[in-house]
C-alpha cells in the first residue's frame, strides 16, 4: 500500500476545466472518500490518480515516487468500476483469480486468496458460476472481490454502489469498513452520496467544480465545514441558511433572526470584532436537528408560525416562519403541533455558523 | 345476452386474420406455390422452347445430376470461390475494423470511401473489373507486370484468382462494418478494467473483444457465405464462367441449363439441390453461432 499525493492537478478537456490546481495527500491505509455532485471533477480525479487518465499539469505520486507517466497496470491498482466488470467466457473463480494470475507463484496460494476474497464478500457459494447465472448485486461483489484480491498500491472504488438497489447498496455499504480492515490497503472511493460518505470514510475530500473545498473526517466536515457550499452538500435533511445581521449590545453578541434579536455564545464576539464592523449582510447557518421546537414561550426562543410539516416516519420536518425568516427543524414525531400554529424554536449555539454569502466563507 | 360477446369475440377473432391476408397471399402466390411448381417441375423432363407437354421421369433429373462428375466439378469450384473470398473478406474486414477502431484525423471520410464498393451495382462490379483486368491496358495486369517482370494474362491465366479478388473487393467492407459494430459494443470500462487486471493483449483479445464480437462475425460469415454461393452476376459479367468453365460456379451453371441448353427440369433439379446445401450451411452457422 502507498501513501497518494496529487500535487498541482489541473486537467482541461478541451474548453472545460475539470480539474483545477487540486493538491491532496492521501496517507496509507486510509478510507478516503472523493465525494462531490456530477460534473465537480471527482471522477477525473480518480481516473488521474489510477492512470486511467493523464493529467494536463501537475503530478502524482504514490509514496515518493512519481507515477504521473506510468499506465495503470505499472502503478498496480486495483479498481472497481460502477458497473461490474465481469469476463463472460469465464467462472466466478476464475474471473477472480485472472487478476492475480502475475502475483502468485502457486496454484495453492491463488487457491487461497481467492477463497479469502470471496468469503469476504459472501459469494462463496457462486465461485463455479458463470456470468449469466448470477445477478447484479452479485456480480457488483464479485467485481469487488476481483479488485481486494490483489496486493495492489492503492485500491479504486468507481462509484460501486451506485447501480445498486436501496436494499442491496444500504447491506454493501455497511461491510465496506469491514472489507477495508481485513484488505488493509490504501483505498479511494468515489460517490456523490454524502450519506455514503458520510458513513464509510476516514477523510473525505470534497470537489466542486474542480476545485477541492475541504479534506477532512466525516466529523470535521460535518460539525465545521470550511464553506458554504459544504455546509449545504453534507447532511440530511438540508442546512437552513438565514438572512441575518449581527450587533454587540453590552459586549454581547446578538444575531437578528426572523423579528428577534438571539444572543449569542462567547466565541462568536472574536469572529465579529475580526469582521471589522461589517456585520450586516451575514447568513446564519443552522442543521434542521440543531433547532428544537417548544410549545410554550422559553427564554432565548424566536416565536414562529408553523408553516408546514412533513412526517419523515419517527420524526417531523416542520417549516418554520418568523417574519422575512423560514427554516426547516427536525423533531419528534410525538410532538403536537398543527399547520398554523404559534411555536417557539431554539437554536442550539454550539452548531450554530455565521456565514458570509459573498465570499461564501463560513466565519465560525 | 349470449349472442352479443359472441359476434365481438368472433370479429375480434377474424379481424387480425383479415389484416394479415394481403401479405400472406402475395408470399403464398409469389413465392411458395413458384416454389412448389419448380418443385414438380424438377421431376419432370421439361425444355420451355420446344413447348412439348413435360415427361415424368421421377428423381432421373436428381440422379443424374448427383452422379455428373461435371456437376461435382462445379460444386468444388464453387466452394473454393467462397472458401477463399470468405476467408480473405473475413480477415481483411478483421484488421480494417482493428484499424477504424482508432480514432484519427479523416476517420468518417475514410469509412465513407472504404465503405463505397458496397454501393456500387454487381454489374458494373463485374463490367469495370473486366477492363481493369484487361491484359492490355488493364491497370491490374499492369502492376501484375511490375510485380513478376512479365506479361500476365490474369483473366486467362488466373481466372479464380479474379473473381475472388473482384468479390473480396466489394464485400471486404461490410466484413468490417459488422466487426466494427461489434468492437464499438464492448464496454469502455471493461477494456480499462484489463488495462488494470494487467491481462497481456492476446488475453485482452480473448476474454473482451472475441466474447462481443463473436455473435457479430457469426453472423457476417453467415450473411457472406449464403450470398457467395449464389453469386451470380459480378463473375457472368467478368469472366461469363469462361475461360471454359474455368469459373462456371453452380449458379451460373443453373442459368446456362436453364437458358442457355433450355433444360428446364434440369435446372429447376439442380436449383433445388443448391437450395439444400446452402439450407444446411444456414443451420450449421446458426448452431454454432448458438452454442454459446
Amino acid at each position: 500500500m502507498a501513501k497518494v499525493r496529487a500535487e498541482r492537478v489541473t486537467k482541461v478537456f478541451k474548453t472545460l476545466k475539470a480539474l483545477d490546481n487540486v493538491s491532496v495527500t492521501i496517507d496509507h491505509g486510509l478510507f478516503f472518500c472523493l465525494l462531490g455532485p456530477s460534473g465537480s471533477g471527482k471522477t477525473t480525479l480518480m481516473r488521474i490518480i489510477s492512470g486511467l487518465e493523464t493529467p494536463t499539469s501537475g503530478s502524482i505520486f504514490f509514496d515518493d515516487e512519481d507515477v504521473t507517466g506510468l499506465s495503470p497496470s505499472e502503478r498496480n491498482i486495483a479498481m472497481v468500476f460502477q458497473f461490474p466488470s465481469i469476463y463472460p467466457s469465464l467462472n466466478i473463480y476464475d474471473n477472480i483469480a485472472l487478476a492475480i494470475r502475475r502475483e502468485v507463484n502457486s496454484k495453492q496460494e491463488e487457491r487461497e486468496r481467492v477463497q479469502w476474497a470471496a468469503s469476504l464478500l459472501r459469494i462463496e457459494e457462486h465461485l463455479k458460476k458463470r456470468y449469466h447465472e448470477i445477478d447484479f448485486g452479485i456480480l457488483q461483489r464479485v467485481s469487488i472481490a476481483k479488485a481486494i484480491v490483489r496486493k495492489a498500491q492503492v485500491y479504486i472504488f468507481d462509484e460501486p454502489l451506485s447501480n445498486l438497489d436501496t436494499k442491496l447498496r444500504e447491506s454493501l455499504r455497511s461491510e465496506f469498513q469491514h472489507i477495508h480492515r481485513e484488505v488493509g490497503g490504501t483505498f479511494i472511493y468515489v460517490t456523490h452520496d454524502q450519506l455514503e460518505a458520510m458513513a464509510i470514510a476516514d477523510k473525505i475530500g470534497i470537489l466542486r467544480d474542480g476545485r477541492l473545498q475541504q479534506v477532512g473526517t466525516p466529523d470535521e466536515i460535518y460539525y465545521h465545514p470550511l464553506n458554504k457550499f459544504v455546509a449545504y452538500f453534507i447532511g440530511s435533511p438540508t442546512i437552513n441558511f438565514i438572512d441575518t445581521k449581527l450587533k454587540l449590545v453590552e459586549d454581547k453578541p446578538y444575531a437578528f433572526v426572523g423579528n428577534t434579536y438571539l444572543q449569542l455564545d462567547e466565541k462568536f464576539k472574536r469572529a465579529l470584532q475580526s469582521r471589522m464592523g461589517k456585520l450586516e449582510n451575514l447568513q446564519l447557518g443552522i442543521r434542521p436537528h440543531d433547532i428544537s421546537i417548544s410549545t410554550t414561550p422559553v427564554a432565548d426562543s424566536i416565536p414562529c408560525n408553523v408553516n408546514y410539516i412533513e412526517s419523515l416516519g419517527t420524526s417531523l420536518l416542520v417549516e418554520l416562519v418568523s417574519g422575512p425568516a423560514a427554516f426547516k427543524c427536525l423533531c419528534d414525531a410525538t410532538l403536537n403541533i398543527k399547520e398554523g400554529m404559534q411555536v417557539y424554536a431554539v437554536f442550539d449555539k454550539e452548531h450554530i455558523h455565521i456565514i458570509d454569502p459573498e465570499t461564501e466563507e463560513v466565519i465560525i | 345476452m349470449t349472442s352479443q360477446p359472441d359476434t365481438g369475440s368472433r370479429i375480434l377473432k377474424i379481424f387480425p386474420i383479415i389484416l394479415i391476408f394481403p401479405a400472406v397471399a402475395l408470399v403464398v402466390f409469389l413465392v411458395i406455390f413458384p416454389l412448389i411448381w419448380a418443385l414438380g417441375l424438377s421431376f419432370y423432363s421439361y425444355n420451355v422452347l420446344r413447348g412439348e407437354p413435360p415427361i415424368f421421369v421421377g428423381v432421373e433429373n436428381y440422379y443424374r445430376l448427383l452422379n455428373s462428375l461435371d456437376v461435382w466439378r462445379r460444386f468444388v469450384l464453387t466452394g473454393q470461390f467462397v472458401f477463399y473470398s470468405v476467408s480473405i473478406e473475413f480477415l481483411l474486414g478483421f484488421g480494417l475494423a482493428h484499424l477504424f477502431y482508432n480514432q484519427f484525423r479523416g476517420r468518417r471520410l475514410a469509412i465513407t470511401l472504404v465503405t463505397t464498393p458496397l454501393l456500387v451495382a454487381p454489374v458494373a462490379v463485374g463490367i469495370f473489373h473486366r477492363y481493369l483486368f484487361d491484359a492490355t491496358f488493364g491497370i491490374y495486369s499492369y502492376i501484375a507486370q511490375l510485380l513478376t517482370g512479365q506479361s500476365v494474362r490474369i483473366l486467362s491465366q488466373h481466372p479464380m484468382f479474379a473473381i475472388v479478388f473482384m468479390d473480396v473487393w466489394q464485400w471486404s467492407p461490410f466484413m468490417m462494418l459488422f466487426i466494427l459494430a461489434g468492437l464499438e459494443a464492448i464496454p469502455k470500462h471493461m477494456l480499462e478494467s484489463s488495462e488494470i487486471d494487467r491481462l497481456s493483449p492476446l488475453a485482452k483479445f480473448r476474454y473482451i473483444v472475441w466474447p462481443t464480437i463473436k455473435p457479430l462475425v457469426a453472423l457476417a460469415l453467415l450473411f457472406r457465405t449464403m450470398d457467395a454461393f449464389r453469386t451470380f452476376d459480378t463473375i457472368f459479367t467478368l469472366t461469363g464462367g469462361g475461360p471454359g468453365t474455368a469459373t462456371e460456379v453452380l449458379s451460373i451453371q443453373i442459368y446456362r441449363t436453364a437458358f442457355q441448353f433450355f433444360r428446364t427440369g434440369e435446372a429447376t433439379a439442380l436449383a433445388f439441390i443448391f437450395l439444400v446445401i446452402i439450407l444446411l450451411l444456414t443451420n450449421i452457422y446458426l448452431r454454432l453461432a448458438r452454442r454459446e
